[in-house]
């Protein structure tokens, strides 16, 4: 066993504790999360939850002092140089560490395999990067944000998706076992350091996330480069030196065997199923209940009359709707010449209600007005809520541990009796996709939805080919609108791999 | 392979690649290959295209038979170390000349220029996959540069044998992604890739063994056989590394000279911008703003170089849009219609002295206009179409705000548009 030099000494000490504050969680959220998880009644979110943390310390008001987020790293880099400077004195002694480099690499292979796999999961089956919806397929291009546009050049190819997630899973899977973890390290490395790049070109804000990954994937490389460099580069005979534990008693045999599958079981297993269910019935970027079927297409608006006083077409009017759409979910969206507030977030939260999941709206300009609908089919009645942000920072943080329902007190918990649309919102997917979460989640939305613009619109249609729509607004102004369906025929055609039920 | 002694398995697999390899080096397409400093020039030859699947499938069983021949025929040879060595050098370089050409074209961002405003102008699903695709990359020239980076890296490194191995490892994830990006976005270089991921591939399994013996089994490795020294090594290097600077410079200077996929033309002062038609008068009849008018026009945009594009309902129509895959030699100047519905494009000739503009499609005089600007944001056309009818059109200048700009810094976002 050859001795360390000491350089390499402190080095290790230094990264040592670097990567313990690393792959540890501290947060006292994350355990919140992890002891309220209800096991028998699973969301994918919920192993998700827990397979993505990373130490964060401090935010400053100041935007520039977080140095695009890495910051926190950097303070962790000084608490470990000092750790490591106290370490070093404490165990002068010591001749090597190669004990104890094993074992940190097996803390950090799991850390990346975990944290790999669940980030794949949302993309193999593709439910991270959601297909265009018809407005989205309306909008111009240039009324894209930057990050959006990558985003949905992702969705538009949901079988390339779908391999991405391949690749992702695979990579971790491989970081599983010790002989196969250099070839999981490699991938790992290379697909992170590309998706650091895109998010820093498209100001995409998972580049800290990404970058995780890919200091992690550096230290399990790190060890093996000189003897990289020796043999192939040098050309010379090599002996590489491991440490392997022995596991001699049969427990420990049996401990090991029975981690390693049980981590497989709920990080591979489990989740796979639980997205797969997500992605029939419930992708979280997309509302999940069905549109009304005879409604859904494309409309030019050939009437429109306010309080009995026609409005000709003119596309600057600021009133009168033009394109109106019926997506194969519950929105109705048209356009105005009014300028609309915008929510440009990246849709990291996790929105439960239908009216919530704005995908479809983010990221984007265009004037449009996006309408949330309850349908009455008996009656021919809409029930329409505006989905569009009141004001820049409208959109919803349900991705906090109040809004995970938590067993922390909910501030509005007014709901006594359930109204009966929320019930049937809550029951309205499969229920294999149904969960304690979403559950929990819906009635906290509707406790603390802030009121917003809502109609009642009445329809008439034979067939969709033409639908008369009539109704009050909530400022008392009566509508009366004639739609005639237009069969547009987009060059960007729909993939075999479509996510939802609708 | 490592052993001295190959075994028969080994020769016949290896016969086997060697004819496929330097079958598929020749070419069989005839092109024109011309010897300039011109970029297309250039890129022609860096391009250097695989023959097409059909026949790359023929010369699959012509391989084998060729294979068996030649080991029936010279069974006595123990090891092929010195040919191997050498398809190897041949393959290195053949990698890396792909590498170089495509390498500068992302490095300067050519091939995928920042939208025209046209293209701000147009629905998104109005454009096919590699579109969208290479207009995502348009945006994002810091992305395109990047992996640029990658290319030409991948290239340098290839020139060195004791660096082939991460050169290799680099390019089989590199060429694995655009192979699958390719083929995701209907983009035209399916094959080709395919192709230079078969030749990473093969360079990766010369390694593969001691790789996966030190690192993964984490045992010692035997040296592989020493390949004596080449006294000519530094002379392919150098004539590579000539064509490597070539590529530099021709790529820089296009990079200068504009944006290579639009046309170098340019459209009068004053005119460039996005128009809203106000006024649309057709034989003297007044058709007012519609979403069903196939004659009237929606909106017009003439473009920084001339071209001009105009909206109108009718081009949604086209239930079997044309579907054209790009190529970046034929047609630069086609971009900016291929790949997208929407809108019609015309070419602009304008004179400013006699102020007249005509807008023709493939040399077909389409509209034959004279203009006038009342003011900064008004244009009055009068004239005819081909089929002779009169019209008068007035465009209105509207200043549009693009979420794609406004929001391009990521701090100073816009609250409303």
């Amino acid at each position: 066993m050859q001795p360390w030099n000491n350089a390499a000494k402190i080095a290790f000490r230094i990264c040592f504790i670097f990567y313990l504050i690393m792959c540890i969680p501290f947060s006292k959220e994350w355990y919140d999360r992890l002891f309220a998880v209800h096991w028998n009644a699973l969301h994918y979110r919920d192993i998700y939850d827990i397979t993505r943390f990373m130490p964060v310390i401090i935010k400053f008001e100041n935007s520039s002092w977080n140095l695009m987020g890495y910051t926190d790293w950097l303070l962790i880099l000084a608490i470990s140089v000092i750790g490591g400077l106290i370490f070093s004195y404490v165990d002068r002694k010591r001749s090597s560490y190669y004990a104890l480099n094993y074992w940190l690499m097996v803390l950090i292979r799991y850390r990346a395999a975990i944290g790999i796999i669940g980030f794949g999961f949302l993309k193999i089956f593709p439910v991270q990067m959601p297909f265009p919806s018809l407005a989205m397929l309306n909008t111009d291009f240039g009324q894209y944000s930057a990050q959006k546009l990558y985003w949905v050049s992702v969705g538009i190819v949901p079988w390339y998706q779908s391999f991405a997630g391949v690749f992702e899973i695979g990579a971790g899977i491989l970081l599983l076992f010790r002989k196969t973890t250099v070839y999981g390290a490699i991938l790992l490395f290379a697909a992170m350091a590309d998706i650091v790049y895109v998010n820093f070109s498209y100001d995409g804000n998972v580049h800290i996330y990404s970058s995780y990954f890919v200091i992690l994937a550096a230290y399990l490389l790190a060890y093996d480069l000189p003897y990289f460099h020796a043999f192939f580069i040098k050309e010379r005979y090599v002996i590489p030196y491991h440490y392997y534990p022995s596991f001699q008693e049969k427990w420990q045999q049996y401990l090991r065997a029975g981690l390693k599958s049980a981590l497989l079981f709920l990080f591979v297993g489990v989740t796979a199923y639980l997205q797969l269910m997500n992605f029939w019935y419930d992708p979280y970027k997309q509302p999940s209940l069905k549109g009304v079927p005879v409604l859904r297409g494309n409309y030019n608006v050939t009437f429109f009359s306010i309080n009995n006083k026609e409005i000709a077409y003119n596309p600057f009017d600021t009133i009168r709707w033009q394109h109106v759409t019926f997506e194969k979910w519950s929105t109705l969206t048209f356009s105005t010449n009014q300028p609309q507030n915008l929510d440009l977030s990246n849709g990291v939260a996790l929105p439960m209600r239908d009216i919530n999941r704005t995908f479809e709206l983010t990221g984007m300009a265009g004037r449009k007005t996006y309408f949330y609908y309850e349908a009455d089919t008996a009656q021919q009645v809409l029930h329409l809520h505006n989905k569009n942000p009141l004001n820049k920072k409208a959109s919803i943080t349900s991705n906090s541990f109040y809004l995970a329902g938590g067993r922390k007190h909910i501030v509005h918990d007014t709901i006594t009796v359930i109204p009966d649309v929320i019930r049937k919102e809550i029951n309205g997917i499969d229920e294999r996709a149904r969960s304690w979460r979403r559950q929990k989640h819906i009635l906290l939305e509707y406790a603390n939805a802030q009121p917003g613009e809502d109609m009642t619109l009445h329809y008439a249609t034979k067939d969709g080919s033409r639908i008369i729509m009539t109704g009050v607004t909530r400022s008392r102004d009566s509508l009366y609108i004639v739609l005639d369906k237009v069969e547009k025929h987009y060059l960007l055609t729909e993939s075999s791999l479509n996510a939802g039920n609708y | 392979m490592t052993a001295n002694k190959w075994t028969l398995a080994q020769q016949v697999l290896f016969r086997c690649c060697f004819i496929f390899f330097i079958l598929s080096l020749l070419p069989v397409i005839p092109q024109q290959y011309s010897f300039s400093m011109d970029f297309t020039d250039i890129l022609m030859m860096a391009t250097y295209r695989p023959p097409s699947l059909p026949i790359l499938l023929y010369m699959l069983p012509v391989s084998a038979i060729g294979a068996i021949i030649w080991i029936v025929t010279d069974k006595d040879r123990p090891d092929m170390n010195m040919l191997y060595y050498w398809l190897r050098v041949i393959l290195r370089y053949r990698l890396a000349l792909a590498f170089v050409g495509y390498g500068f074209v992302y490095f300067f961002h050519i091939h995928s220029p920042y939208p025209s405003i046209s293209h701000m102008n147009t629905n998104y699903g109005e454009f096919t996959r590699w579109k969208i695709f290479s207009m995502t990359l348009g945006v994002a020239p810091g992305y395109s540069c990047f992996l640029g980076i990658v290319q030409l890296t991948i290239a340098l490194l290839l020139l060195f044998r004791k660096l082939t191995l991460p050169a290799v490892i680099i390019a089989v994830i590199f060429l694995g992604n655009v192979f699958l990006s390719n083929w995701a976005y209907e983009g035209a270089d399916v094959l080709y890739s395919a192709y230079l991921l078969c030749i990473a591939s093969f360079l990766l399994v010369y390694d593969l063994r001691e790789f996966h013996t030190l690192f993964s089994l984490q045992r010692p490795a035997a040296l592989r056989p020493v390949i004596p020294s080449f006294k000519w090594k530094w002379a392919p290097r150098s004539i590579f590394l000539l064509f490597f600077l070539i590529c530099a410079y021709t790529s820089y200077s296009t990079y200068r000279e504009g944006t290579y996929q639009f046309p170098h033309t340019s459209t009068p002062t004053g005119l460039t911008g996005f128009y809203d038609v106000s006024t649309f008068r057709i034989n003297g009849r007044e058709l007012p703003y519609s979403l069903t008018d196939t004659i009237r026009w929606e909106n017009v945009v003439f473009e920084k170089w001339a071209t001009v594009s105009i909206r109108s309902p009718q081009q949604n129509t086209s239930p079997t849009p044309e579907y054209a895959v790009p190529d970046v030699l034929e047609s630069p100047s086609s971009y900016e219609q291929t790949g997208n519905n929407g809108r019609r494009y015309y070419s602009l000739q304008a004179d400013t002295t006699a102020h007249t503009i005509v807008m023709q499609q493939q040399q077909n005089k389409v509209y034959v206009f004279r203009y006038h600007q009342p003011d900064s944001n008004r244009i009055v056309l009068s004239g005819f179409n081909q089929r002779q009818d009169s019209l008068l059109i007035i465009l209105r200048k509207i200043n549009k705000r693009y979420l794609l700009e406004e929001a391009g810094t990521g701090k100073n976002n816009p609250a409303k548009l």
